[in-house]
């Protein structure tokens, strides 16, 4: 069957809609005015060498990465034996208990950031990093329960009771046979938690205080003050970033696991 | 026991950071503003034992919610952040469906290809995004600029800082949730139905009433629910795109907290605005379940 030109004509509009912007953000990032203009008027990469003379920016980009790593890491500590247990016993486990972890998405985030301050950083006096950390973990579990859980769905358990049956035992059936074998999901689930963390704004807001900021937090907060290419060039970086590592996951995993 | 350890821990953990702060947020929004640190009355003492904590819960009272209802502000609010939601959602199922079917309809070989171009802005910061739509849409910006040199506009357009700068922002930053359950249902039709119903005299607007909406309704839901939940508790959108005039909750929430620091009025704008998307919530997990059972 051949595909309406004008379903494809509009296919395309579409597709510069959503890449378009980004397009911009490049071309604003190399001007060489002040003010953002499109099309730039000279090229320069005056804005770059900014990113790095701004102090800020740069504790914050590191803030960012170690909170994502952490907050990921902390997640998939909980998630995985979580995604095991779910996946080993669905048919003996009521389904609403895989539901309940998608929860952190789908309530709005300003909720879940404004409650968290409140019990995390306020009521049990938590210290800023430490706060910020226990929710992004918060943030992420979602990603990491479902991603992993979907290839421990696919996962045959028999091959585990094979091991543990030669006489392996179970935690290291568990390490050896299990884990290896979901080895595509976990890196998925760990790549998305982190993207997700590393741009989160709106939990962030909340926790972050004086002395510790995260990358996102500040550019907001630079962006109220300034309007120049620094916050375009600092984009481009992360964007930079993103397109690496999901080059690496569609070379070694595909790409199509994100619409199961 | 294995099992029931293995289950427990992670529901432990969500519920320690997660019914816990709900609560707190709960009691807060039951209490009076002080001008104190934390700025609410009362304060829960444990040390004060049983008596006190009887005393305490005398403290509480639904004052905060009377008073949401009787400041006009935050009903308007409400309505006006529910208004802009469902538009929302409106326009990017009109907008994703055909993308979505496009993309489903496309040589298999250009797909990857396709689906990077829709999940790269979605892992880009959306901050980034909503910073060059603030670029794009203001008075000097590139639209203008672009319909003024068209000869289409004698003066510049006001965008930027409108309601219909927010619903752009809120289209563009929602779309690939819209596109990618849509595209993961049409993905899944089965060709040779649109063809048994074209052999059988099926004109191709009705086989496609009749076939392919009907078969990618699950996905079409659970779309049109991760775009209207989120978008509901927008604030960083309507703050940055949006006017003086845009109400939205999120936004009101958030300045009460941050310039009031009204705390327990805070909470009780987010207790309602949580309570009204529990609707929406459940609906969204049995969509899911239903899903699920149908895959098998």
């Amino acid at each position: 069957m051949k595909t309406h030109p004008l379903l494809i004509a509009f296919a395309v509009l579409t597709f510069a809609f959503l890449i378009g912007p980004l397009i911009i953000i490049i071309g604003t990032s190399l001007s060489n005015t002040s003010y953002l203009t499109f099309p730039p008027e000279g090229l320069s990469l005056k804005w770059y060498e900014n990113i790095f003379e701004i102090s800020a920016f740069r504790r914050t980009m590191v803030t960012s990465f170690m909170l994502a790593v952490g907050g990921t890491a902390l997640s998939m500590l909980i998630g995985i034996p979580a995604a095991y247990a779910m996946a080993r016993y669905r048919y003996e486990l009521p389904a609403f208990l895989g539901n309940i972890y998608v929860l952190p998405i789908l309530i709005p985030e300003i909720v879940l950031g404004f409650s968290l301050m409140k019990s995390v950083a306020v009521g049990m006096d938590f210290p800023i990093m430490a706060a910020l950390l226990v929710g992004h973990a918060l943030l992420v579990l979602p990603y990491c329960v479902r991603v992993v859980g979907a290839s421990l769905n696919a996962f045959d358990f028999s091959i585990e009771e094979a091991a543990v049956s030669l006489g392996c035992p179970r935690w290291k059936a568990f390490f050896t046979v299990v884990l290896p074998n979901v080895r595509a999901g976990i890196i998925a689930g760990f790549i998305l938690a982190f993207i997700t963390s590393l741009n989160d704004v709106s939990i962030s807001i909340f926790l972050t205080g004086p002395g510790v900021s995260t990358l996102p937090i500040q550019l907001l907060a630079h962006m109220e003050q300034f309007f120049d290419p620094t916050i375009a060039s600092v984009s481009v970086l992360l964007m930079f970033v993103t397109v690496g590592v999901m080059a690496i996951v569609e070379r070694t995993l595909g790409l199509t696991f994100l619409t199961k | 026991m294995r099992r029931l350890i293995l289950i427990a821990i992670p529901y432990l953990w969500l519920l320690a950071l997660f019914l816990i702060p709900f609560l707190i947020v709960v009691k807060i929004s039951l209490s009076d503003t002080a001008l104190a640190r934390p700025p609410y009355f009362p304060q829960l003492d444990l040390a004060t034992g049983w008596q006190g904590f009887v005393d305490f819960l005398r403290e509480l009272d639904f004052e905060n919610f009377t008073f949401l209802t009787t400041d006009d502000l935050y009903w308007k609010a409400y309505l006006s952040s529910l208004k802009i939601a469902l538009i929302s959602t409106a326009l990017t199922l009109l907008v994703g469906f055909p993308i979505a079917y496009a993309m489903a309809r496309a040589p298999e070989e250009w797909r990857p290809t396709l689906m990077m171009l829709v999940i790269l802005p979605f892992w880009t910061s959306f901050l980034i995004r909503v910073y060059s739509w603030m670029g794009i849409l203001s008075q000097g910006g590139l639209l203008n600029s672009f319909l003024l040199w068209l000869g289409l506009i004698s003066e510049p357009l006001t965008i930027l800082n409108t309601d219909t700068a927010v619903y752009i922002g809120i289209v563009y930053t929602y779309l690939p949730f819209m596109i990618l359950p849509v595209y993961a249902a049409l993905e899944k039709l089965d060709g040779s139905l649109l063809e048994a119903a074209e052999d059988l005299g099926c004109s191709r607007t009705s086989a496609f009433w009749l076939i392919t909406v009907p078969l990618s309704k699950q996905g079409v839901i659970a779309g049109c629910f991760l775009v209207f939940i989120p978008a509901m508790g927008e604030f960083v959108i309507p703050s940055l795109l949006g006017g003086s005039q845009t109400l939205m909750i999120g936004k009101v929430l958030y300045e009460e907290f941050f310039s009031n620091r009204d705390w327990p009025v805070a909470s009780a704008v987010a207790v309602v605005l949580l309570l009204i998307l529990i609707i929406p919530i459940v609906l969204f997990q049995r969509n899911e379940q239903k899903q699920r059972e149908s895959e098998g």
